[in-house]
Order: C-alpha cells, then sequence, then structure tokens
C-alpha cells in the first residue's frame, strides 16, 4: 500500500475486513515517506511500513494499493506493476502516457482498476442501462460539496496549485460524464473555472460543480434529457417524467463486508474479487486527458 | 418494543431523497420547531431519541432534557470526522480526538520497540469519548452511548478490538449501556461483548440488512435496536409495522418530520 491516509486507511480496513469475513488474515506492507520513523518495528502484528527498497524482496503481493497523493501515483504505479497483478489506484490517475504503454506492452495482464466509485453506484447503473436504449440525449452533472473554500487550506484551495473544486472532484463528474456517454467525447469547454465553481459545456450537456458547504454531504443532480423524457437522479433514486422510478432499497443487497457507502463496500469488494473492467483504467486515462484538455 | 425517535429529520438527513434532506433542514431550521417536535412526541409517550454529535445537536439536547426524554447518543458525527480528516489530514485528527495519556503513551512507545505493535490506549478513547459527548452538551437522561456504524466498521475492519472492549467500560464508566451501530452484523456474532447493545439495519427487502433469523440469533446475545426500517419511506408502512411485530427487536429507530406519523408508529408496534 502507498500511502496511509484517511484513503489509505479505509482501504487497509476494508481490506482486512472483507477478508476476516471470508476467514482469511492479511498481511500489509505500507510505503508512506511520511511514516519512515516506524520503518523500525511492525505497527500491528501484520502491518509494517518499509522503505521504497524492500519492495522488491517481494514481488507476488497479492494487492498494491496506491493511495498516495496524485502527483505520486506515475511513480508508484510503475513499481506496482512490478510486484502485483491486482492494483487499485485512487483518483484521479494521473498515469503518464509513457506508463499505459509500458503497461500495455510488458505488463498485459496486470489488472489496474482506479477509484472512480460512482461507477459502482446502482442507480448509475441502471441510467447507463437507460441511456443503452435511448438514441440521442444530453447529460447534464451538477455536484454541489459541503466543504466551502474557505474550509479548505493551502493548495487545496486553489486552482493554481493543483487545488481548487475543479481537481477536488471535477474527475468524479468528468467521469462520471464518459460512463454515462455513448459518444466519444470531443469537445469539453470551460465556461467558469474558479477556485470555487466550474462550468464546462460538453456539446452533449453541462457538468457544474460548486464548493458551497450548506448542503449536509455532495449532492450530485443528475439529468439525462432525451427526446422523449427527461431522466433525473440525485444518486440515491431515479424518476422521470413519464413516471420511471427506481431505488436500489427496493433490491435486496448482502454484502461479506460493508464500510462507508454501498457504492465503496462493492469498489471494494469486485476488485478484491477481480472483478474489474479493464475499460475502466482506459477510461481513467482518458479523465485525465479530459481535465487537462479543460485547465489548458 | 420501545419506539425510539431517530434525529435525522431535524439534520436535514434522507438517505433515499436529497431534495427530501433538504425540505427537512427548512422545516427545522428553527428551533422552536424542534422544541415543539420533541414536545409533541413525549406527549404520544414516545420518550427515548436517538442523538448524533451533530454539529448543531446541542439545542436538541436541551429540549429533550427539559422533557425529560432519554437519549442515546451516537457518537462520533462521521460526516465532521470525514471532514475534518480530509480538510486536515489523518495526524492533526488523530492528534486532536485521540492523543493519549503520558503514561499511555510511554506504554505505546515500549510496546512499539518491544516489536509488539501498537494497540489502542484507554486513554486514547476515553479522550474521544469525551470529546465527542461534549459536543452535546449536558445530558441529564442517560441511555445508551453508541458507537456509529462508520466508526465501529472502520475499527472492525482496522482489526483493533481492543477499541471495543475500552469503549465499553468507558460508556460504563460514564453511566451509559455501551453499543455499536453497526452493518457487519456478523462480526458481533463471532465476537462477543457482553452487556451491549447493538443496533442493525433491518428492513424487508433485505437491503443491507441482516434476516428475520439472523435478528433472533442476535438478539439472544445483545440488546437489539433496528433502524432504516421504512427505507427512508420508501416501504409500505403497514407492512412494515406487521414484520416489526413480528420481528420484535428491542427497539426500533424512527425518524419523522410528521408527529402524526409517529403517533401511528406508537400506536401500532406492540
Amino acid at each position: 500500500m502507498y500511502g496511509l491516509g484517511r484513503m489509505g486507511i479505509t482501504h487497509l480496513s476494508h481490506t482486512q475486513g472483507y477478508m476476516l469475513s471470508k476467514g482469511l488474515n492479511c498481511k500489509f506492507d505500507i510505503i508512506d515517506p511520511s511514516l519512515k520513523t516506524m520503518r523500525f518495528r511492525p505497527i500491528r502484528k501484520n502491518i509494517n511500513i518499509i522503505g521504497r527498497s524492500s519492495i522488491h524482496d517481494i514481488t507476488d503481493y497479492d494487492y498494491a494499493f496506491i493511495t498516495s497523493p496524485p502527483n505520486r501515483h506515475n511513480e508508484n504505479l510503475r513499481e506496482a506493476i512490478k510486484v502485483s497483478k491486482k492494483i487499485f489506484i485512487e483518483k484521479p490517475a494521473v498515469i503518464a502516457v509513457e506508463t499505459k504503454q509500458q503497461i500495455t506492452e510488458n505488463f498485459p495482464d496486470r489488472k489496474i482498476y482506479v477509484g472512480y466509485v460512482l461507477r459502482k453506484n446502482l442507480c448509475v447503473q441502471k441510467l447507463k442501462d437507460l441511456c443503452n436504449q435511448l438514441d440521442d440525449y444530453e447529460i447534464h452533472i451538477d455536484l454541489q460539496s459541503n466543504i466551502g473554500l474557505n474550509e479548505v487550506s493551502g493548495w487545496r484551495s486553489k486552482l493554481s496549485s493543483g487545488g481548487g473544486c475543479f481537481n477536488e472532484f471535477g474527475s468524479h463528474v468528468i467521469n462520471l460524464f464518459q460512463y454515462l456517454s455513448v459518444k466519444t467525447i470531443g469537445a469539453v469547454n470551460p465556461i467558469v473555472m474558479e477556485d470555487s465553481r466550474f462550468d464546462i459545456d460538453t456539446g452533449q450537456g453541462r457538468l457544474t460543480g460548486n464548493w458551497c458547504s450548506d448542503v449536509r454531504k455532495s449532492m450530485y443532480h443528475v439529468r439525462i434529457v432525451s427526446k422523449d423524457t427527461t431522466y433525473y437522479s440525485d444518486l440515491q433514486y431515479i424518476e422521470s417524467e413519464n413516471g420511471y422510478y427506481f431505488n436500489p432499497r427496493q433490491l435486496t443487497s448482502v454484502l461479506p463486508y460493508y464500510m462507508r457507502g454501498l457504492d465503496f463496500a462493492l469498489q471494494s469488494k469486485d476488485f478484491l474479487e477481480g472483478s474489474i473492467d479493464e475499460n475502466d483504467f482506459y477510461d481513467a486515462l482518458t479523465t485525465d486527458t479530459l481535465m487537462a484538455k479543460v485547465l489548458g | 418494543m420501545k419506539l425510539i425517535l431517530g434525529d435525522n429529520q431535524f439534520f436535514g438527513v434522507n438517505h433515499s431523497n436529497l431534495a427530501k434532506a433538504e425540505a427537512y433542514r427548512h422545516q427545522f431550521s428553527e428551533p422552536a420547531v424542534v422544541e415543539s417536535f420533541i414536545k409533541g412526541a413525549r406527549e404520544l409517550g414516545v420518550d427515548e431519541i436517538f442523538v448524533s454529535t451533530h454539529p448543531s445537536a446541542d439545542d436538541l439536547v436541551s429540549f429533550c432534557n427539559a422533557s425529560n426524554v432519554k437519549i442515546h447518543p451516537a457518537i462520533p458525527y462521521a460526516h465532521a470526522m470525514n471532514d475534518l480528516a480530509a480538510a486536515q489530514g489523518v495526524v492533526r485528527l488523530i492528534v486532536q480526538r485521540f492523543r493519549p495519556s503520558h503514561t499511555d503513551l510511554f506504554k505505546l512507545i515500549l510496546s512499539y520497540l518491544l516489536g509488539n505493535g501498537l494497540f489502542t490506549p484507554k486513554s486514547t478513547v476515553r479522550r474521544f469519548v469525551n470529546s465527542e459527548l461534549n459536543l452535546l452538551g449536558k445530558i441529564d437522561n442517560k441511555g445508551t452511548l453508541f458507537l456509529n456504524n462508520v466508526f465501529t466498521d472502520l475499527i472492525i475492519g482496522a482489526g483493533c478490538i481492543e477499541f471495543f472492549q475500552y469503549f465499553t467500560s468507558v460508556a460504563k464508566e460514564l453511566g451509559y449501556k455501551p453499543g455499536f451501530v453497526t452493518y457487519n452484523y456478523n462480526f458481533f456474532q463471532n465476537n462477543k461483548f457482553h452487556d451491549c447493545a447493538l443496533c442493525v439495519n433491518y428492513n424487508l427487502r433485505g437491503f443491507l440488512s441482516p434476516s428475520f433469523d439472523e435478528v433472533q440469533e442476535l438478539k439472544k446475545c445483545y440488546e437489539v435496536s433496528v433502524m432504516g426500517v421504512m427505507g427512508s419511506g420508501i416501504y409500505d408502512f403497514d407492512e412494515v409495522l406487521r414484520d416489526l411485530n413480528r420481528l420484535d427487536p428491542f427497539g426500533v429507530v424512527y425518524g419523522t418530520s410528521r408527529l402524526e406519523r409517529l403517533k401511528k408508529m406508537k400506536e401500532e408496534l406492540k
């Protein structure tokens, strides 16, 4: 595991919880420069902080998790592909073209998943099915975050320093747009691009985001507009003007281990069980490209 | 079977419909409306409430104290912890909420140096519980102190089982019955914690819910309450009531923005 911050701890906990529910034990080696003083002894009986040089002693890790800051993803992925066949990268991918080429040529059997967790949302999957039945449609996605610009400090608050709301959650919005779109995405033109909000015209609809802080938790509003009807979803349920209604709570859903919401639990379970759609990784790389295009 | 009022509506929470959540937030934006609702619930005979350590929960606690309503605190408020970790980092969060006593810090360092690894000291759990309860202010009528599901389930996965043992001990020292809210009920079936309460998501459809028989098994070891029974309003009210009367849990946590729904629930539950 590369990085034991908020998401590192979450993935460690979920992975171990899942394994324990199956009667399996697991051992973790963590690479985290901020914990280098802890390399001396195990921090728990099955958790070691190791140096980067030690990783090459073991070349058959069952899984690798890249949960470091995004600017370290590429370097960590280049290392992880040599030691593990299943690799999870937290979003955004931020992977160089040369790395993608290296994977395609030398490590084609690697299963890599980027944590665009909304793809596992049951409403999003249902919306995808509905989109597949439509001839032509527009996609409008609006995301309002519960964290205001004034609550975020340092580099995270400024677009110019790699933060701002677009870098913080724009990748989720763009990746979701890609997932729901059946067309090759051409234009992504920014209309507004500020530290606190963004508004992008895609030619197939609008993508907007806002650090508004007056909602309890992040809220997605997705509208699929076709000539016959408009589907609306807040990713908790779907409804349409012509009476369609879907709510995942109408379904039976049993998981071996549950944590941090159904989308996250499903994502982790699928990754651990190897149910990975390889297109998701390449879509995540396209998300990188589209984000770069938006930011000019 | 006890009917315990849930608190989601007071804080603008609906897990199935974010527009409804916003409507709740507007409905209960004035403290006088919350106060009146609590009084109304008390008049219906609903005298227990589940309260998360939401940033604006102190008013709710005051109104409950004034009406002699028993309070079951649920700590921590997951969104606040997550936002703090996102905004300030995990290290600062740990230093703020989980700093151990000097003696325990020494023991931790010693344990690490001896190769026994780190553990959760009791002083850490005590500091965490106290700092969370302080957010609610003074509680007159103490019920069960619940560890909320996000935290319970994170700790199960992290394998820090000692946290649960210390939590039960600290809760009892503070005059509460210890309890855990969890989606991973199998863990508590396999690891017994005596004299504790459990609160699990339960619904007719089996959506992230134990089955009827699994709840019966859990009841043999724990005081089991159920939550999420209405699926944020999408299940048939009468069907849910019939099922709950058959299930017969210790308690039902039910949040609603309408007193007439609460009245019906109170009248129909056996």
